[in-house]
C-alpha cells in the first residue's frame, strides 16, 4: 500500500523534480544567443579596453596590448569625471521625479471610475509606447527657438518674448527638457506597476485605518507604503538603470542643438570617445567602467526579484 | 426570553451603528463631490499631458509646408501632401521600404524571442534544477547592459562574418533586448497556470512534452500574446544599434525618421518629419487601443523593459 501510494506520488512529483538533460536543453536557444550577442561582444569589449586600439585596428591593423593604460587615461582625464557626475546628477533628479509622479498617478487612478481610469491608461500607454527618437524629434518641435509652440504660449502667458529663446543652449535647460521627455516616457510604466500594487492593499486594512482617523499621508506612509516596499524598490532600481543609460534623448537632442561637451552623458560619451573620435581603447574602458556600475546596480534588482520569486 | 431581549439589544445597537457609519458616508461623499471634481481635473491634466505632443504632431503633420511656423492650436490649412512627401522618395528616404523592414524585424524577432523564451520559461516556472537563481539572474542582468557598450563589439563581428547591413545583423541583437522581457514575463505567467491539468494529462499517458502542447500552451495564449505585443514594441522603437548596422535597404523606421530629420540642412522640413512620426507610431497607437488592458497586464507581471 504505502509502496503503491509512494510510487504514485513520486511518478506525480517527477516532472517537477526531474533533474535529467530537460532542463538544459530548454535553456540552450536562450543562452546560446545571450552568449552570441551579449556575452561575446562583451568581452571583446574587455580585451579592447586593454589595448591601444585606434582606427587603422579597425581596419585589421595588429593591436598591441597596453596593460592599464587606456583606465589611467580615462581617470586622469577630468572630462570623464564630469560626465560621470552629470550623469548621477540626471539621473537621480529624473528618478526622484519620475517616481514622485509615478505614484501620483497610481494614486490618482484608484479613485477613477473605469471609464476615466481607461482614458488615463491609454494616455499613459501611447506616451510609454513612442519611439524614444519621434518622442525627442516631436518635444524638440514644442521647444523650437524661433517657431516652437512653446515659446510662443510662453509669451502669450506672460508677455514676455520668447522667441528665439534657445532652450538647447544652456546645459541646465538642456537637461529640464531632456529630463521631460524621459519622464514623459516613464511615468507610465512606474505608473502602472504601483497601481497594480495598489490594488493587491487589501480594502478592510484601509477601510479600518480610515476609521480610526488616519489622513490621506498617513494613510500611504503606514499603510501603502509598506505593502508595496518591495514594488517600489525594484520599480526605483529599473528607473536608474534606464535613466543612468540613457542614449538616444540625449543624443537626438545635441543633434538638434546643445553643446556636446557640456551635455554629455555616460552613453553619449562612450558613443563619441569610440566612434565620433576613434579612441576605441578608452571608449572600451569607460564602456567597461560603465558595465560594472550598472552592474553593482543590478544585481540589487536581480537580488530582490529573485528573492521574491522564491525560487 | 434575556437571551430574545439580548438580540434585540443588540439588533438596536447594530442599527445604531450602520446609521452611524451612514451619516459618515454621506458626509464623505460630500466632501468627495469636491474632491471628486479634483480628480476629474487631475485625469483631464494627465491625459492632456500625455496626448499633447500627439495632438501638435498631428495637426503639423496635416498643415501645409507653406504654414509651418503657424502656431494656431486648431488644424489649418490641411492638406495630405506631407504624408506623399514623407513616402516620396525623392529625398533619399525610404520610408515605405523602412515601414516593410521594421514590420519584417519585428515580427521575426517578436516570433524567434518568444519560441525560445516559451521554452526557458517553462523551464524556470515548472523544472527544478540547479543555478537555477543564478541563470534567472544572469537573463535579468543581460536586460540591463548599455546598448551602447556593445555597437563597437557587434559592429567587428558582423564585419568579420560579412552580415553587416543584413537583417539578420537587425534582428539577432533585438532578440537579445527582447528576451529577457520575455522570458521573464513568460516565467511569471506560467507560475500561475493549472499545472494539475498538465499532471492529469501524463496520467492519462501524454508524455510531458504532449501535455505542455495540449493543455498547457492554449490555456497561456493570452499570456503568450501579451508578451509578443510587448516584444513588438520594443522591437519596434529599437534605434542604437539600427542606426549603426542597418544599410539603406535594411534600415527600419526609426533610423529612417532621424534621417529625415537632418536631410535638409538649416531648413528643418517640419512637416515631413511630423508625418512621417505620424505614421511610425500608427502601428503603435493602433496596438494600443485593441490591447490596453493586456499591455498593463504584460507590464506590471514582468516589471521589465527592453
Amino acid at each position: 500500500m504505502t509502496t503503491l501510494l509512494g510510487s504514485v506520488s513520486s511518478r506525480l512529483r517527477r516532472p517537477v523534480g526531474r533533474k535529467g538533460l530537460a532542463p538544459a536543453l530548454l535553456l540552450v536557444p536562450a543562452t546560446l544567443i545571450l552568449i552570441a550577442i551579449i556575452g561575446w561582444p562583451l568581452l571583446q569589449l574587455v580585451i579592447v579596453s586593454f589595448q591601444q586600439f585606434g582606427r587603422a585596428q579597425v581596419f585589421g591593423q595588429a593591436a598591441p596590448f597596453v596593460g592599464f593604460d587606456n583606465y589611467t587615461r580615462v581617470l586622469g582625464d577630468p572630462q570623464f569625471w564630469q560626465v560621470l557626475a552629470r550623469s548621477f546628477l540626471f539621473c537621480i533628479v529624473n528618478v526622484v521625479v519620475t517616481m514622485s509622479l509615478g505614484t501620483l498617478v497610481a494614486l490618482l487612478m484608484t479613485r477613477l471610475n473605469k471609464f476615466f481610469r481607461t482614458l488615463v491608461s491609454v494616455g499613459l500607454l501611447l506616451a510609454w509606447a513612442m519611439p524614444a527618437l519621434t518622442a525627442v524629434i516631436i518635444w524638440g518641435w514644442l521647444f523650437d527657438t524661433q517657431f516652437g509652440v512653446v515659446n510662443y504660449l510662453l509669451s502669450q502667458v506672460t508677455g514676455i518674448d520668447f522667441t528665439g529663446h534657445s532652450w538647447l543652449i544652456d546645459p541646465i535647460s538642456f537637461f529640464a527638457v531632456a529630463g521631460v521627455i524621459i519622464t514623459w516616457q516613464s511615468v507610465p510604466f512606474v505608473a502602472f506597476t504601483i497601481y497594480a500594487g495598489l490594488t493587491q492593499v487589501p480594502d478592510e486594512v484601509m477601510e479600518a485605518a480610515q476609521l480610526d482617523g488616519a489622513g490621506a499621508v498617513q494613510r500611504f506612509r503606514l499603510i501603502v507604503f509598506p505593502y508595496l516596499k518591495s514594488i517600489f524598490l525594484v520599480v526605483t532600481i529599473l528607473q536608474v538603470i534606464w535613466d543612468l543609460r540613457v542614449f538616444t534623448q540625449i543624443f537626438a537632442l545635441q543633434g538638434i542643438g546643445g553643446i556636446r561637451e557640456q551635455t554629455s552623458t555616460l552613453g553619449v560619451y562612450i558613443y563619441q570617445t569610440s566612434l565620433g573620435t576613434g579612441d576605441y581603447g578608452a571608449g572600451g574602458a569607460i564602456a567597461v567602467i560603465m558595465v560594472i556600475i550598472m552592474l553593482a546596480i543590478s544585481i540589487f534588482y536581480v537580488r530582490q526579484t529573485i528573492k521574491e520569486e522564491a525560487l | 426570553m434575556s437571551a430574545i431581549a439580548a438580540t434585540a439589544t443588540r439588533t438596536v445597537a447594530r442599527d445604531r451603528a450602520v446609521a452611524a457609519v451612514d451619516t459618515r458616508a454621506i458626509a464623505m461623499k460630500r466632501r468627495g463631490r469636491g474632491r471628486g471634481i479634483r480628480t476629474g481635473i487631475s485625469a483631464a491634466v494627465i491625459v492632456l499631458w500625455c496626448l499633447a505632443p500627439f495632438y501638435w504632431m498631428i495637426v503639423t503633420a496635416f498643415r501645409d509646408v507653406g504654414y509651418t511656423y503657424d502656431t494656431a492650436f486648431w488644424p489649418t490649412h490641411v492638406t495630405f501632401d506631407n504624408f506623399t512627401t514623407a513616402f516620396s522618395t525623392q529625398l533619399g528616404n525610404h520610408l515605405g521600404k523602412a515601414l516593410l523592414n521594421s514590420l519584417f524585424i519585428g515580427v521575426c524577432v517578436t516570433a524567434i524571442a518568444l519560441i525560445i523564451g516559451i521554452f526557458a520559461a517553462y523551464a524556470l516556472a515548472r523544472l527544478d534544477f540547479r543555478f537555477k537563481g543564478i541563470l534567472l539572474g544572469v537573463i535579468l542582468g543581460a536586460s540591463m547592459f548599455p546598448g551602447v557598450a556593445l555597437i563597437t563589439p557587434l559592429f567587428q563581428l558582423f564585419t568579420n562574418i560579412g552580415w553587416m547591413g543584413s537583417y539578420q545583423a537587425l534582428i539577432l541583437p533585438s532578440i537579445s533586448f527582447v528576451l529577457p522581457l520575455t522570458v521573464y514575463t513568460l516565467t511569471s505567467f506560467f507560475r500561475e497556470m493549472p499545472w494539475d491539468l498538465e499532471e492529469a494529462a501524463r496520467i492519462d499517458g501524454c508524455t510531458q512534452a504532449q501535455a505542455f502542447r495540449k493543455i498547457i500552451l492554449p490555456l497561456a495564449a493570452p499570456a503568450v500574446f501579451t508578451t509578443a505585443i510587448l516584444a513588438f514594441i520594443s522591437s519596434w522603437n529599437e534605434y542604437l544599434i539600427s542606426s549603426q548596422l542597418s544599410s539603406d535597404a535594411t534600415q527600419p523606421v526609426t533610423v529612417a525618421i532621424a534621417s529625415f530629420a537632418g536631410s535638409q540642412p538649416h531648413q528643418e522640413p517640419y512637416t515631413t518629419v511630423m508625418a512621417a512620426g505620424t505614421i511610425v507610431t500608427i502601428p503603435l497607437v493602433i496596438l494600443v487601443l485593441i490591447f490596453q488592458r493586456r499591455i498593463v497586464a504584460g507590464l506590471t507581471a514582468g516589471g521589465v523593459k527592453g
